[in-house]
């Protein structure tokens, strides 16, 4: 069923423009490009379900039922479903696009290396994944460069002057992750509330810095590590898998960034500020 | 919901791990007959097999990856390539190794050719490499598209047939290009040497015989037909099978098709010619023998254990065929007329 529904119409549109472009990073990047608009409206609904849950976490009642019922779990839980009912708010209504988008970004990422088959044994398995409208003979193998790159490889620049390679595919995409990161962070963030007695700009005790105190909140910490954890793990697969996965994950994150600017989430000014 | 961005970093890790676990295996095992013995490539090892009991008289264990080509067999050297495109070459006596040379970052998939004391080595980098028996690069020579078929050396002559569909003839000795000829499709076998006439099993576009000479098209046979394997000259024609299943004998100077046999599945394997009958093996775990002069299956054994793991050549000896099986755990199994398991070796 992955398969037929989910890893060959992927694999086949991907070396259909492919078949078009005659470049296959080209391909890559065109195809990231339509399934990340395809996926646009399971983005929108994720990113304003977890505005609603930021927003509903500031909410007075929600800090009064935490404090209020810390010792009985189980009345704390009645009493937050209650909460989200009131508010209209759907606990899963940002899991949920989330887990539709998963295994259409493994399908890509399977498709994009089946495609790049490096040797007759992968070939195999990778033309009897084709469409008959597809003329596979004409059409493998795929051409794995774009650029200084071959897709199939890790990505290396080598300088003349250098005695080594420099991953800059890897260093990109940790950038753009980390980027990312950081705007779906302050996208999903509930526009400020002035506080009394707060001056503008002047910065809330949780985000005090060295001198003032960490963050109580744990998805905030948690949120915060996965903002170094993700761009370093992303950065880390580039640099030791195929070039042309790194060149996807570049892609998605770009066309990710893109998005939360479509969606108006970012407005470019905070963007100094983040 | 606190522990959210964990728990999507774990599903993420998990996926990822799934997704790496169905990457398509980069070679097969493979089998090559010398006097006395069997030598395998399974994995990352390569061992020397006594085709009577199947007890192993010496193995190699290459720790720097998996073995991807064939084991080629020159005078006083065996030659294999992994997967990050290092040439192995060992000693036949012992299997010790001999030396390594090359890391071209690209699988050798295709069988070295040993000819003298020279050296040819198809790379999946697109490069020919020739090579002396130490290791030292003799010359390069560069073609478009990765190199999966062997090379075909007569005299001074090479023939290399690339998946840029080209074939290329080139000077043995000094590694200049001689001719170049057009080819329909992408080539993942060597093509076959006979009579001045090159034959070429394509990806695709069936068969073409050349002359050697002037590389012209002498015919074209099964024009859609993928061929995964050198064609095996008899004494009844050429026969090779292909993707859908079909073993053909062809006629060698014309090309038709002298007889044809319907099989349960692709055969991707060379079949192997003992002199008197042809063995088959299919990708959907078929062993067939057949007599070319009469067009009878003699024997057939369908084993559902070998489904999607003979790839390899089967190796025909007096008292069984032997068969290279593909998997996590690569395996020899040798096979007795009445189809039972006479021995099988995996390596430890």
């Amino acid at each position: 069923m992955w398969t037929r529904f989910i890893l060959e119409p992927m694999l086949n549109a991907l070396l259909w423009i492919y078949a078009q472009v005659g470049d296959f990073g080209l391909a890559i990047i065109l195809f990231t490009v339509l399934v990340r608009l395809a996926l646009h409206p399971l983005l929108k609904q994720q990113t304003e379900s977890q505005e609603a849950m930021m927003r509903l976490q500031q909410d007075p009642r929600w800090k009064e039922i935490q404090e209020k019922y810390k010792n009985d779990r189980e009345r704390l839980a009645q009493e937050q479903m209650k909460l989200y009912r009131e508010l209209g708010v759907n606990p899963f209504g940002s899991c949920l696009p989330l887990l539709l988008q998963l295994p259409i970004i493994f399908g890509l990422y399977e498709a994009v290396m089946l495609a790049l088959a490096n040797s007759p044994a992968q070939l195999l398995v990778l033309v009897r994944h084709l469409y008959p409208f597809l003329q596979a003979s004409q059409l493998v193998p795929i051409d794995r460069t774009f650029f200084w790159m071959d897709l199939a490889q890790p990505e290396r620049l080598q300088l003349p002057f250098l005695p080594f390679g420099i991953p800059v595919l890897a260093i990109l995409v940790g950038l753009t992750t980390y980027l990312q990161s950081k705007l779906m962070t302050l996208a999903t963030k509930p526009k400020a509330q002035p506080q009394p007695g707060r001056k503008p700009g002047q910065k809330s005790k949780a985000k005090a810095g060295k001198g003032g105190q960490q963050s109580s909140d744990p998805m905030e910490s948690m949120s915060k590590m996965m903002n170094i954890y993700m761009p370093l793990f992303l950065g880390y697969i580039t640099m030791t898998f195929p070039a042309g996965l790194g060149l996807y994950f570049l892609a998605t994150n770009l066309v990710s960034i893109l998005q939360y600017m479509l969606l108006g989430k970012i407005p470019l000014p905070r963007l100094g500020r983040a | 919901m606190k522990r959210f961005p964990l728990w999507l970093g774990l599903t993420f890790l998990m996926l990822w791990t799934w997704g790496c676990v169905r990457q398509p295996p980069l070679g097969w095992p493979s089998l090559t007959p010398t006097e006395g013995r069997v030598l395998a490539v399974l994995g990352m090892n390569v061992v020397a097999l006594d085709p009577e009991t199947g007890q192993a008289v010496w193995t190699f264990s290459w720790d720097k990856g998996q073995l991807t080509a064939p084991l080629s067999v020159g005078e006083n050297l065996l030659l294999t390539g992994d997967q990050q495109g290092r040439l192995v070459a060992l000693n036949p006596q012992d299997g010790t190794l001999a030396w390594s040379a090359l890391e071209t970052g690209h699988p050798f998939v295709a069988p070295m050719v040993v000819e003298k004391d020279r050296l040819y080595a198809p790379s999946g980098d697109g490069t020919l490499y020739a090579l002396d028996t130490t290791g030292k690069v003799l010359w390069r020579f560069p073609t478009q598209g990765p190199l999966w078929a062997g090379a075909v050396v007569d005299g001074e002559r090479v023939y290399m047939a690339s998946m840029d569909h080209n074939l290329y003839v080139v000077n043995a000795a000094t590694g200049e290009r001689l001719e170049k000829q057009a080819l329909p499709a992408g080539v993942a076998a060597a093509p076959l040497l006979r009579d001045w006439t090159l034959y070429v099993p394509t990806l695709g576009a069936g068969i073409l015989a050349l002359d050697s000479e002037t590389l012209e098209a002498r015919w074209q046979a099964l024009e859609s037909a993928w061929l995964w394997h050198t064609p095996v000259w008899t004494p009844e024609g050429l026969a090779l099978g292909d993707m859908k299943g079909t073993v053909y004998l062809l006629d060698p100077d014309q090309g038709a098709v002298r007889q044809k046999w319907t099989l349960d599945s692709a055969v991707i394997a060379r079949p192997t010619w003992d002199g008197t009958y042809l063995y088959v093996a299919t990708e959907g775990g078929g062993l067939y023998v057949l007599d070319l002069q009469t067009g009878e299956v003699v024997r057939k054994h369908l084993n559902p254990e070998w489904e999607e793991r003979l790839y390899a050549a089967p190796v025909v000896t007096e008292k069984a065929v032997l068969l290279a099986l593909q998997g996590k755990t690569p395996q020899v199994v040798a096979v007795n007329p009445s189809g039972e398991i006479a021995w099988e070796y995996t390596p430890k």
